[in-house]
């Protein structure tokens, strides 16, 4: 009977507790940690070798914002994705509505439309932000094909950018492969000309097993 | 100082009272909140956008939030939608098609025969409103982000004579 009373008890307190947390974290104040380096160097400015989530910066966000929906340039936001509105994104507002942008990928310039704003992430290299949400951006289905195959079938993988100019080797076996007809496999030595490319690739003269 | 004990004495079960019936009011409001924001609130909704299923003048319609959180928002259903023009505004449309699907529609109904097709990209959804002679969706501002989607209409409260369910059309 004692038992009862208790458990009855605190679980009236747990759940008075958590409406009060869900409407604080609603309305006022909310604390969220930041994935990925696509803000970097204001947020997780060393890339980690573990990919555990101990590691990421925690950011406090404040809701008292959504009263007015005033915001100006250079804030840090955090908001859903408009391609999958389970995720969440946490990117920098350069510009506003009404504001003239220059379009990465061509020559003209756009004006933000009404009630929209551009974002961007502040590491420029590694970031989908606004230059990737457009309706036709192949970057970003890449990208999330390679998330995919390295949530169901990799057992680890690391992404990083390495510009062209240190890449020929890749360049050069994608080419290949778009060129071939028939599926090719090598093991144990490279052809010449992928070796050549490695070894340009790497600075080094590294003696490959050819 | 004796009196200031005396103040202190006489008041303090007050005090206390006051403090826990505050309490209560805060919990109070909390609950009201969360049961606003996450689960189920009454909406007017005006316009005539909407007709005949909803009326010019206002109605009070309850909208529910757990279909969207879990996804099951789709076509045919009459939705509260967070404004993309104007953040601070909601409309209440119907759905109409969500991602991946093909829209035709009439540009100028009113004007000319003219349609155009569209395919509605990844997370989101094409909204238009029932009386589409004077009714600002999709047709002008383009397919409109899941997110965006607040909830659900379900149940129509006021004017009495027409309380009931909002029916699939």
């Amino acid at each position: 009977m004692g038992t009862r009373n208790f458990l009855w008890n605190s679980a009236k307190k747990f759940f008075t507790i958590g409406l009060i947390g869900l409407t604080v974290s609603d309305r006022y104040f909310s604390i969220v940690p930041v994935r990925g380096y696509s803000m970097s160097p204001t947020f997780n400015p060393q890339i980690s070798s573990s990919t555990g989530s101990l590691t990421d910066d925690r950011v406090l966000v404040e809701k008292f914002c959504l009263e007015k929906y005033k915001f100006s340039c250079g804030d840090v936001v955090v908001f859903c994705s408009p391609s999958n509105h389970r995720e969440m994104h946490i990117k920098r507002i350069t510009a506003l509505p009404g504001d003239w942008i220059s379009t990465p990928h061509s020559y003209d310039a756009i004006v933000v439309p009404k009630g929209h704003c551009w974002v961007e992430g502040d590491n420029s290299v590694f970031s989908l932000d606004s230059r990737s949400f457009g309706p036709d951006c192949k970057v970003q289905t890449i990208l999330e094909d390679i998330e995919d195959l390295k949530k169901n079938y990799f057992e680890s993988c690391l992404f990083l950018f390495v510009p062209r100019t240190a890449n020929s080797c890749s360049h050069a076996m994608a080419q290949f492969a778009v060129k071939s007809v028939r599926m090719i496999e090598w093991e144990g030595a490279f052809p010449f000309w992928l070796s050549e490319l490695a070894r340009k690739d790497m600075g080094v003269v590294t003696p490959f097993c050819n | 100082m004796s009196r200031l004990f005396q103040f202190v004495r006489q008041w303090k079960p007050i005090i206390k009272e006051g403090f826990s019936q505050s309490f209560l009011i805060a919990k109070f409001l909390c609950l009201l909140h969360v049961t606003n924001t996450h689960v189920c609130t009454p909406v007017l909704v005006y316009g005539p956008s909407m007709l005949p299923t909803l009326n010019l003048t206002g109605d009070v319609v309850l909208v529910e939030h757990l279909s969207q959180k879990f996804g099951k928002v789709g076509p045919g259903d009459v939705v509260v939608v967070r404004s993309p023009e104007n953040p601070r505004k909601t409309v209440t449309k119907r759905i109409v098609a969500v991602e991946g699907e093909s829209v035709t529609f009439l540009v100028e109904p009113a004007l000319s025969d003219r349609s155009h097709t569209v395919v509605v990209p990844r997370g989101h959804v094409w909204i238009q409103g029932d009386n589409i002679y004077s009714s600002r969706d999709s047709r002008q501002f383009g397919p409109v982000p899941y997110g965006l989607i607040l909830g659900k209409a379900f149940w129509r409260v006021w004017p009495p004579d027409a309380f009931g369910s909002l029916s699939q059309e």
